[in-house]
């Protein structure tokens, strides 16, 4: 049975939770693709260890529940860290970055920053990897012809391809990214899903506040694949017939 | 060897030297103590079954493969001398492929700039004079700020002719350069060639277009199970009787029986 709207005051609950969702998934998605290229290149490493260790890296991340992951970081680490450090994590302390007013996070938030930068890093790895290996051999051969050494080939055949066949893959993980934030308020991090629950608690208006949590991630996840169109729409070759 | 060739005038330098080249895969053997010189200007067909090793042996003239017996010697170079600078090499030996491999992300200028910048160290606006040069000559000046994906398949090989064009080749090399092309598209190609070759580019073309050795070879050569069988003034190899081994004969008889 519908039983109104949500008071304007958990409105504000929600929207402080789609604030924090929002953050804690960009600044993961920065960190996972900037890590998920360094992976993709160990991945690819001419040293067998290196590769071998990179490998075993991605498919651990990538083989496991995120939630394990999370409660890895937030219990798992916390007991093994020394008391003093964790004391120092947990204090309301302010570094660097006190001139902007941005408090030091709370343990959940770095652990669960952590958690779901690492997770998404190792599917990213993949994504790049398979850019890689989609650019044809011949363009390898073209390149080498021509006399450029391999970095050469690198920086300027095969890495711009790449990317460009691995960006609509790449939008599709930071959509994931969004969605997995989800899962930490497992760990007690106060983003979207964690503030539905809390005014579900509250008001008993289940329908109200896990709907507009809906309409919340469809709008971010479009908001993601309209700016990604946008941004390729001009950056991509034009294709079909003559300009 | 069935026949010599006819030596031409001493006096012109040799280009590429190949000189008792063996290579194997494992226990196979692609390479067949393969010996072959090009003159500067010579106009070389090499034809032969699939799998005879054409294009292996091509690319030992760039380096591009490796073997373990012979010597190959490219305008004076020796390939195996540790003190080459296989890259420096690589670019004055201009290669065209049988899938173009035109570089899709940049434009056809940028194809044709890219190596002449970071390999040769010129400045954009000398590249680009090279191109434009080189674009007219192929006939594709107005296409120049173009992607490959908008040409056709005609038109990207005469691009990918232009690119190898712009670094000042002492040789080209064509592997199969029409065999991916609709056959309407095969002349313009084709002309493109013969132009270079009148031109008095040193070229070795690997190709089944039996009309084009015909008429612009200097010499054909032709290979089987990675073995020179033939290597013949063209004149002689496509004469009524001429000078064939007779696995290049029956490889021909083939050929052109449609
Ligand atoms: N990397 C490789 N490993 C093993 N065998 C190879 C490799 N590359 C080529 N070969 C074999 O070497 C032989 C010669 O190959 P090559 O490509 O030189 O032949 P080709 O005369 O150019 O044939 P085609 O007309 O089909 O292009 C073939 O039998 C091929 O299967
Ligand atoms: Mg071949």
């Amino acid at each position: 049975m519908f039983d109104g709207f949500l008071a304007p005051r958990y409105i504000g609950w929600m929207i402080d939770g789609l604030g924090v969702t929002l953050g804690l998934s960009a600044l993961a998605s920065v960190i996972a693709l900037v890590l998920g290229f360094v992976l993709c290149v160990l991945r690819l490493s001419p040293s067998r260890p290196v590769a071998g260790l990179a490998a075993a890296w991605l498919s651990a991340f990538r083989n496991t529940p995120l939630l394990v992951q999370l409660f890895f970081w937030y219990f798992g680490v916390s007991a093994l860290l020394p008391d003093s450090l964790m004391a120092w994590l947990n204090a309301p302390h302010r570094i660097g970055v006190e001139a902007f007013g941005a408090p030091w996070p709370p343990f959940e938030m770095l652990a669960g920053l952590l958690g779901l930068s690492l997770y998404s890093a190792a599917f990213m790895a993949e994504e790049f990897r398979a850019g890689i290996y989609s650019v044809a051999p011949g363009q390898t051969a073209a390149g080498r012809a021509l006399g450029m050494t391999s970095t050469q080939i690198w920086i300027s055949i095969i890495l711009p391809q790449a990317v460009r066949i691995a960006r609509a893959p790449l939008a599709g993980q930071v959509m994931n990214v969004v969605k997995n934030s989800s899962l930490t308020m497992a760990i007690g991090l106060a983003e979207l899903s964690y503030a539905a629950r809390q005014v579900e608690t509250e008001t008993f208006q289940a329908f109200q506040a896990f709907g507009l949590a809906t309409l919340f991630y469809i709008g971010a996840v479009a908001l993601i694949g309209g700016f990604s169109q946008l941004a390729w729409g001009r950056s991509s070759p034009p294709t079909g017939a003559a300009r | 060897m069935t026949a010599p060739a006819d030596e031409p005038p001493a006096d012109v330098p040799v280009v590429i030297d190949i000189q008792g080249v063996s290579k194997w895969y494992g226990a196979f053997q692609v390479l067949n103590d393969c010996a072959l010189s090009v003159r500067r200007g010579e106009v070389l067909v090499i034809c032969g079954p699939s799998g005879s090793g054409k294009s292996t042996l091509l690319k030992t003239v760039n380096g591009l493969e490796a073997f373990q017996q012979g010597a190959v010697t490219v305008d004076g170079v020796r390939l195996d001398d540790p003190k080459v600078d296989l890259t420096r090499l690589r670019s004055r030996v201009g290669m065209v492929f049988q899938h173009f491999e035109l570089f899709p992300h940049l434009t056809v200028m940028q194809n044709l700039t890219l190596a002449q910048v970071k390999v040769l160290g010129r400045s954009q606006a000398e590249a680009q004079a090279r191109g434009l040069i080189y674009l007219e000559r192929v006939g594709l000046i107005d296409h120049r700020d173009k992607r490959p994906a908008q040409l056709s398949g005609g038109q990207q090989q005469r691009v990918a002719i232009a690119r190898a064009l712009c670094m000042d080749p002492v040789v080209m090399l064509f592997d199969e350069p029409t065999s991916s092309l609709d056959p309407e598209m095969v002349a313009e190609v084709l002309d493109v060639m013969a132009g270079l070759a009148a031109d008095g580019m040193t070229m070795i073309c690997v190709t089944h277009e039996m009309g084009f050795a015909r008429r612009v070879a200097d010499r054909v050569v032709f290979m089987d199970e990675g073995r020179i069988l033939d290597d013949a003034p063209a004149k002689a190899f496509f004469a009524e009787g001429g000078v064939r081994s007779p696995r290049a004969d029956a490889f021909l008889n083939r050929l052109l029986r449609y």
